[in-house]
């Protein structure tokens, strides 16, 4: 198809130049005046004439049609725009002109051959011209031939880039900017225009509109990099803070005041710590002033109680003493361990801990303790690994704080479920147990510190140990939530 | 005749202290800060040293390092704080132990008379024996008797705990899981068998230490396994 195309083409390309040539022949013998070929040559020029159009119409035709199938294209004029291409051709044909008004006056009737190559020329250039927008229509390419819209494109581009790539520009800088300039062209276009008397004075006010807008440009540049310095200093990163070089005034102030912005972090941060160490210290004593006395009173009852005294009172208020010193021992225990809990005063190593595991761990601790009271142990979810970010030590408190409390307050002979359930957004673990005695208080009360559940506080207990698990939850990024329902106990661990 | 000197600022305790050590024929030598005790040290034969932490002045842990200047003496450290990190700390500057306070007066006398053994066997032990036995401490296995030590008193275990705690003893500081655990000793495949273990693991702890509450020997690393501290 494409070399019938082809052949085609040239054909009728040979043909019309074919009929060219003779239209020409007749023409110059018209010129020449030669009599007797007078009719001869009118009917070539008529004949050629008419062929020539159909022919130039046939090979636009297929130009049209073999656009973009590889039809004899690649012409110097393809690549040309159309304005550049008509402008050569104009140009062409006013030099023609011109050449031979010259030999009419200057030169003798031989030279006309010049201008007639000439024109020649340029006709032949025309035609390609043609032949080329044929085929750019065909290939529906118009508009690229066009330098027009070749420059629109280029300017839509060069505002795209403007708007694209200053993003640190607010939308009213933006347009400042486009406005500022649209004033500066718009000057320009008057200052070209006024006349000689008013043209220093647009001069003058072009300068100063174009100094004036250098200095709002530069200060929008250095607005920006005071933004970024000023979400730096936000975030703590000084580090990523940039220096503005050749700062305006009152650009200066701005960063002076980020800088003193820096100073006050640091100061906060310094007290910060200061209080947190003392804080640690205070504990640190407090922890060691109440043992202290604490062991002697452990160690004289003991004492006391090897020196096998023959009163029996004396025996019975030895026992006394032994009871409430342990007791005493575990509310110490427990009050310095909240107090370091709550002050945040733990140094947690948070990583990876299986809960699975953990829960066997803490069924074999309290597996004895949990028989004794006829309290059936139901475990779910610890097939497989479950793993949450936390530190195992404390992970346990929590855990141990749960199941004592379930030891001392479930009913006996009932059920206790422990279920580990993994979703994509949390892991929990939930404990469930049904109350011996009535819970006559919400659960937010009973997360309170030395609030117990059993009101008669007659058990052993220190009523800190939901407090303490709650806060040990909070500080490894979970949290504990207690539900009261009738006699249903839940505590749920949520990481 | 063993010469044991009590550092403590608490003057109740230190009486105390001497009490309970009193029966045990040792010769009792106290000291009311680190100086003090530093002084005694140099000027007699010291076997065992009770070091309180929290002093006023030169606190415990500076006390054990300048001790160690000069002298091997078995310390054993009395702290109030069980946090784990000071207590690692303190064992890494050198002492040999450490009791909680208010602590266990079976207890103490027992560790006392432990290291006070060891020190003073230490010289005249054969290397046979030593290799055959692992010791973290006082508490000693010797697995060619097949006997269980703790500070020089028989513990009575069944064969299951046996086999736990050598496996344990005899990489000191490292985790096992419960999963390792039931692997090694019933030489099976653990399917749930993980709270068997826990259960094994809890009497053990119970026989081999005399506060299971806060035990001395075998840990429980949470969410991980068990071990046998240092």
């Amino acid at each position: 198809m494409e070399n019938n195309g082809k052949i085609k083409y040239s054909i009728i390309t040979a043909l019309y130049y074919a009929a060219g040539l003779a239209g020409a022949l007749g023409l110059f013998g018209l010129w020449i005046g030669l009599a007797e070929y007078e009719s001869l040559c009118e009917m070539v020029c008529v004949v050629s004439l008419f062929a020539g159009i159909i022919l130039f119409a046939a090979k636009l035709t297929l130009r049209y049609k073999g656009a973009g199938k590889g039809m004899p294209v690649a012409t110097i004029t393809d690549l040309l725009p159309f304005e550049i291409a008509f402008g050569l051709a104009f140009g062409g044909f006013m030099g023609t002109l011109a050449l031979m008004a010259f030999v009419y006056n200057f030169a003798g009737d031989g030279f006309y051959a010049i201008p007639v190559c000439g024109g020649a020329g340029v006709l032949f250039f025309l035609d390609m011209v043609t032949g080329s927008l044929a085929a750019r229509a065909g290939e529906k390419r118009l508009a690229d031939s066009l330098l027009i819209v070749w420059l629109f494109k280029k300017l839509i581009k060069l505002a795209e880039a403007f708007f694209t790539k200053f993003p640190m520009f607010s939308g009213l800088e933006k347009i400042c900017s486009g406005l500022m300039i649209i004033q500066v062209i718009a000057l320009f276009a008057v200052a070209a225009n006024t006349s000689n008397g008013f043209l220093e004075l647009a001069l003058i006010l072009f300068l100063l509109t174009v100094a004036i807008d250098a200095f709002v440009l530069l200060a929008f540049f250095q607005m920006k990099d005071v933004k970024k310095n000023l979400k730096a200093a936000a975030l703590g990163k000084y580090e990523d803070m940039c220096e503005i070089k050749h700062a305006l005034p009152q650009i200066k102030d701005y960063m002076t005041a980020i800088d003193d912005i820096e100073v006050g972090q640091r100061n906060a941060a310094e007290r910060l710590l200061k209080s947190e160490r003392m804080k640690t210290e205070l504990i640190t004593n407090v922890s060691h002033d109440l043992r202290t006395p604490l062991t002697s009173i452990v160690n004289y009852v003991d004492l006391l109680d090897r020196e096998k005294l023959d009163n029996e009172k004396a025996a019975e208020y030895i026992e006394v003493l032994k009871r409430q010193s342990a007791k005493l021992k575990k509310l110490t225990d427990d009050l310095i361990e909240v107090s370091k809990a709550t002050s945040g005063n733990i140094e947690m190593k948070l990583e990876d801990c299986d809960v699975s595991v953990l829960i066997g761990q803490a069924e074999g601790e309290f597996s004895d303790k949990l028989k004794a009271r006829d309290l059936k142990l139901e475990i779910s979810g610890t097939e497989e690994p479950v793993n949450v970010t936390a530190d195992g030590r404390y992970l346990w408190r929590v855990f141990d704080n749960l199941l004592s409390n379930i030891t001392k307050y479930a009913m006996p002979g009932s059920r206790v479920y422990i279920d580990v359930v993994k979703k994509d957004e949390h892991t929990s673990v939930i404990f469930k147990n049904i109350s011996e005695e009535k819970l006559n208080i919400t659960a937010d009360e009973l997360m309170e510190r030395f609030v117990r559940g059993d009101s008669s506080r007659s058990t052993e207990g220190s009523g800190l140990g939901l407090s303490i698990a709650d806060s040990l939850m909070k500080m490894m990024k979970g949290s504990l939530e207690i539900t009261v329902d009738g006699d249903l106990f839940k505590a749920e661990c949520r990481f | 005749m063993y010469n044991v000197l009590i550092c403590d600022d608490d003057k109740d305790i230190r009486n105390a202290l001497e009490i309970y050590l009193s029966g045990q024929d040792y010769r009792i030598f106290k000291a009311e800060n680190g100086e003090g005790a530093i002084k005694i040290l140099k000027e007699n034969e010291i076997h065992l040293v009770l070091l309180d932490i929290m002093m006023p002045g030169m606190d415990g842990r500076v006390c054990l390092t300048k001790i160690r200047e000069f002298s091997n003496v078995p310390v054993i450290f009395l702290t109030a704080m069980n946090e784990e990190t000071d207590i690692i700390m303190g064992l890494g500057l050198g002492a040999d132990d450490y009791i909680t306070k208010p602590f266990n007066a079976l207890e103490l006398t027992a560790r006392v008379a432990s290291h006070i053994r060891r020190y003073d066997r230490l010289g005249g032990m054969n290397k046979q024996e030593e290799q055959d036995v692992l010791r973290v401490a006082g508490l000693e296995m010797n697995d060619a008797a097949k006997i269980v030590m703790l500070d020089g008193n028989a513990v009575n275990l069944t064969k299951t705990e046996y086999e736990i705690l050598k496996l344990l003893m005899s990489h000191p500081g490292q985790v096992y899981s419960p999963e390792q655990i039931y692997e090694n000793i019933w030489n099976e495949e653990c399917l749930g068998g993980e709270s068997t273990v826990a259960v094994h693991i809890r009497h053990l702890r119970e026989k081999i230490e005399y506060d299971p509450g806060k035990p001395r020997y075998l840990k429980v690393v949470w969410g991980h396994g068990y071990k046998i501290e240092n």
